[in-house]
């Protein structure tokens, strides 16, 4: 049996990634201002992360329009849900001393 | 990764979820607020005193009441998990109500309490059942 270690998701896996993947797991839709808050980072760190995110399938990014502003709305695409639980499963089978010795 | 950074990994996550969860509590409030609009509307309806201007009144009042929440809950700024299915689920079923409370009330049992109140109530149960549902649900996991 493989170590869970093996089954963590390399995109999910930086801790700011992961933060924001999880509190986009918290809902269907969050506003950008909203993650950025929850996760504690800046504009530009957030926006580099969810362009990774993006890329590899995880995060949809979306504009609408409140008033005159334009806002952007962030959620997790199915694939993305699906990653984060697995990574979640991998993370607790560790937490709990599942699989092979750590090296 | 150790099994310690794996518990303090799923720890932060658990943290920053729950923290996006609770954002999404407005719902509750939304579902409270229109469940209490609903039963002054259908009291409106059914018990004001009759007149030429009570048409026109209920229907500005009514338009309002939806035109502010729907406004309001187009700004928030996070929907909540199953936010669509449980918008969806609480407005058929409220329709449903209102539309029965409405026709059937208007035409057999016009300013009688006994239909109006009991009716009005029962088309707040709709917005009610998802603010608390929200409310149980929104604390987040552990």
């Amino acid at each position: 049996m493989k170590h869970p270690r093996s089954r963590l998701d390399e995109v999910i896996h930086s801790p700011v990634r992961f933060s924001v993947v999880a509190a986009l797991a918290g809902a269907d839709q969050a506003e950008f201002r909203f993650v950025r808050d929850a996760v504690e980072v800046s504009d530009s760190q957030l926006s580099k992360q969810v362009s990774v995110l993006e890329k590899a399938g995880y995060v949809k990014v979306g504009k609408f329009a409140v008033g005159r502003r334009t806002r952007t709305s962030l959620s997790l695409t199915p694939e993305g849900r699906a990653a984060f639980d697995a990574h979640v499963r991998a993370l607790r089978e560790i937490a709990e001393g599942s699989g092979a010795p750590d090296q | 990764m150790r099994e310690e950074e794996a518990r303090d990994a799923l720890e932060r996550a658990g943290s920053v979820e729950n923290r996006v969860r609770r954002g999404g509590r407005w719902l509750a409030g939304y579902g409270a607020l229109y469940g209490t609009g609903s039963i002054a509307v259908v009291l409106a309806v059914g018990l004001a005193p009759h007149g030429p201007l009570r048409t026109g009144v209920i229907a500005v009042c009514g338009v309002m009441m939806v035109v502010v929440l729907v406004v309001w809950a187009a700004t928030r700024p996070v929907k909540p998990r199953g936010f669509a299915w449980l918008h969806t689920a609480m407005i058929a079923g409220w329709a449903v109500l209102y539309t029965v409370a409405l026709n059937v009330g208007l035409r057999a049992f016009p300013g009688d309490p006994a239909w109006w109140v009991p009716m009005a109530v029962a088309t707040a149960v709709p917005p009610w059942v998802m603010a608390a549902y929200m409310l149980r649900t929104s604390g987040g996991r552990a």
